[in-house]
């Protein structure tokens, strides 16, 4: 092709499919720079007395929030919606593309922008050392003067934005553009999590903004809504942030779940056990959400009602996602279980988002969170739900479709080198993490008393082992590019295949509840000549 | 031309039945040319009569006014209570028995195949499966052994139903 085409193809592109591929190159390219950061956060953290910046503690405060900035808005956040959501969703319900095609093209370039504001932010004046919170004053101008702290401001601005707009194309897409014959009841799990994951967008990001905003006047334009000299508020700050920040860690999340249902049906060889019930689960898991937010404050002095109240609304969040545990189990119970690498990240998710759930729920408890506030065992906890549910769920959606989208397939054994490495990394890296809180190690320091070299070096060990797993599995993908085709092209038969169950009358092998594996491989750009039709 | 008569022709085919018999006058008018735009469906005689005839000087035009090509034959049709491209839920008459080997449920198609999504008889009885339903070889449903069948739209021949 020549460069004017591809410069047609990839910068002007309204094709679902070819945005999502770029969301998935520039999620991977964020996540490696994450992963630099995190490096350097555990090589400081590796021993005390400051071993890899020299006490330059606000140089360490600027990594750990580029860190969680780049982690978050652009790795999990783009890969999950924008590359699974924008490649799957349309695909399962039989649509040929978004709804938006153009918005949809907007989505992905304002990212881009927003990518390097964050990147600018962290490298201009003395960076923004006020952790992904953002918490005022920490940001206001005297503590951070210079432009650092309104560049990640409107880096957050800009991926709010992008995130907005999405979300509106994947409500209409859903609602719109479901094929001739599919009611809302026979839309797959995962479409229905991105459904979710973009109302809670729609709802949850303008207060961010709005918070945000008024950041931005207090700093620049003399207002003092979150100041206490000119009558303000700092806590004010907090329950717009986490107005939106609860919500968002089940937008995190959410896409996980639809990724995890639909491996956990593949490697079982059944229909996902009690459908229905998964997806009144997310719904309700969803609007819950918006109710516990002050959760992330009970160390800010709420009276003992408002902190019952958050208490009790957060632990009811339990009960729908156990529903999700649970119907997993059931789905798997029984199954013919293909013990291959998807089902390998998908059981791992299973696991290890359970024990991140279970701390949820100890920090839940106003009185506990007290002491476990601000230290490593909210570390701990929220690692285990992002670093091994949200990322485990990234790699089993790789495994799962990614033969699917590229029609390369990738070295099994490798992969399972991957899964292992990964495992064992994380884990070592982040369950220590739950003793160095118990013990009261707060978070976001980066020298501590020499009581806790032990943990803190075997998590800096456990880290090493994680960034090894993430160059294999760069690896993997590499590999996949470029031997992908003499792997054979096992899409199908990696995941289906041999079927106990099924006939082999059909025109194509693929009989089963998705209408993404019906389609050729990879998927045409416009897969649906005639539409699908459901009788 | 042909692409728009085999469009209605098609969207005849698989509507209901009272609406065919409406339908087989208003595909009946297409034989004829005139370039005068249409404003009712018994009018349209082409594609150069589905053209919108655009707001007077000053004024928002309306849908009616501007729509142009297939989207005016679809508003045009919606005007008359005719559901042009039968976007509606598929209804099936004829399928209220299950399809088998001899007596396949019939899907139409523009291709060789169609993907088809079974889910039960009645509709609604198990979890949709999907599946390739060909022209030459039946699409089988691996829940309840429904056997389906494509026949090609536009092809020359009528629908092998009824
Ligand atoms: C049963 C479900 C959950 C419960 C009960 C729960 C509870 C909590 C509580 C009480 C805190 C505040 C701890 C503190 O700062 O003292 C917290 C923090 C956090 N949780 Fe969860 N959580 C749950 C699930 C999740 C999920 C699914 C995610 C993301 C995928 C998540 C991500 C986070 C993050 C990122 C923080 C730290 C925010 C910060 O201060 O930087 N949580 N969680
Ligand atoms: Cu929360
Ligand atoms: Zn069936």
């Amino acid at each position: 092709m020549s460069l004017k085409l591809n410069i047609q193809r990839w910068l002007f592109s309204t094709n679902a499919k070819d945005i999502a591929v770029l969301y998935f190159i520039f999620a991977l390219f964020s996540a490696m720079i994450g992963t630099g950061l995190s490096a350097i956060i555990r090589l400081e953290l590796a021993n005390t007395g400051s071993p890899f910046l020299h006490g330059n503690t606000q140089a360490f405060n600027v990594v750990i929030t580029a860190h969680a900035i780049l982690m978050i808005f652009f790795f999990v956040m783009p890969a999950l919606v924008g590359g699974f959501g924008n490649y799957l969703m349309p695909l399962m319900l039989g649509a040929s593309d978004m709804a938006f095609a153009r918005l949809n093209n907007i989505s992905f370039w304002l990212l881009v922008p927003s990518l390097i504001l964050i990147l600018t932010s962290a490298l201009v004046e003395a960076g923004a050392g006020t952790g992904w919170t953002v918490y005022f004053p920490l940001a206001g101008i005297q503590s951070h003067s210079g432009p650092a702290v309104d560049l990640a401001i409107f880096s957050l601005h800009l991926s709010g934005f992008s995130s907005l707009l999405g979300a509106i194309n994947f409500i209409t897409t859903f609602i719109n553009m479901r094929t001739i014959g599919m009611k809302y009841e026979n839309v797959p799990l995962f479409a229905w999590a991105v459904l979710f994951t973009a109302i809670l967008l729609l709802l949850s990001l303008p207060v961010l903004a709005a918070g945000l905003t008024m950041g931005i006047f207090d700093r620049n334009f003399n207002t003092s809504f979150f100041e206490y000299a000119g009558g303000g508020d700092a806590v004010l700050y907090q329950h717009l942030f986490y107005w939106w920040n609860h919500p968002e860690v089940y937008i995190l999340i959410i896409p996980g779940f639809g990724i995890i249902s639909h491996a956990v049906s593949a490697i079982a060889s059944k229909p996902v056990f009690g459908v229905q019930g998964m997806i009144y689960a997310m719904w309700s898991i969803g609007l819950l959400g918006f109710c516990v937010w002050s959760h992330h404050m009970f160390a800010v002095g709420l009276d003992s009602d408002t902190r019952a109240y958050f208490t009790s609304a957060t632990m009811v969040i339990a009960v729908p996602t156990s529903i999700k545990i649970f119907s997993w189990l059931a789905t798997l119970y029984g199954g013919t279980i293909r013990l291959n690498v998807t089902a390998l990240f998908a059981l791992g998710f299973i696991f290890l988002f359970t024990i991140g759930g279970l701390t949820g729920v100890v920090l839940a408890n106003s009185a506990l969170d007290i002491p476990f506030h601000d230290s490593y065992y909210v570390v701990a906890h929220f690692h285990y739900v992002l670093s091994m549910g949200a990322v485990f769920s990234i790699f089993c959606g790789w495994y799962l479709w990614s033969p699917k989208i590229l029609g390369l397939h990738y070295n099994e054994r490798l992969s399972h080198i991957h899964f292992w490495l990964m495992f064992i990394g994380v884990n070592v890296t982040f369950f220590p993490m739950h003793f160095l809180g118990l013990q009261g190690m707060p978070r976001r320091i980066n020298d501590y008393p020499d009581a806790f070299i032990g943990w803190n070096q075997v998590a800096s060990l456990g880290s090493i082992i994680s960034i090894v797993a993430s160059i294999v599995f760069i690896y993997v993908v590499y590999d996949q590019l470029t031997n992908g085709l003499h792997q054979g092209n096992k899409a199908l038969d990696s995941q289906f295949k041999p079927s106990f169950m099924g006939t082999n009358l059909n025109v194509e092998g693929y009989t089963g509840p998705t209408l993404e594996w019906t389609v050729s491989t990879p998927p045409s750009l416009h897969a649906f000549n005639t539409p699908a039709v459901l009788y | 031309m042909f692409a728009l008569r085999r469009s209605l022709l098609s969207a005849g085919r698989i509507a209901r039945p009272q609406q065919v018999a409406r339908f087989s006058s208003a595909s009946a008018l297409l034989q004829h040319k005139a370039v005068k735009p249409a404003e009712k469906l018994s009018e349209v005689t082409g594609p150069e009569s589905l053209i919108g005839t655009s707001a007077a000087p000053g004024t928002v035009p309306t849908d009616l006014e501007q729509e142009t090509g297939l989207a005016r034959l679809e508003l045009l049709g919606k005007m008359d209570g005719i559901d042009i491209f039968d976007l509606g839920p598929v209804i099936r008459p004829q399928h209220s028995v299950k399809g088998t080997p001899d007596d396949p449920i019939w899907v139409p198609t523009y291709d060789n195949s169609r993907i088809v999504g079974c889910s039960g008889t009645p509709h609604g009885s198990h979890e949709v499966q999907w599946f390739h339903a060909g022209v030459d070889k039946v699409g089988r449903c691996d829940e309840c052994g429904a056997v389906y069948r494509a026949y090609e739209l536009g092809a020359d021949e009528e629908a092998p139903h009824h």
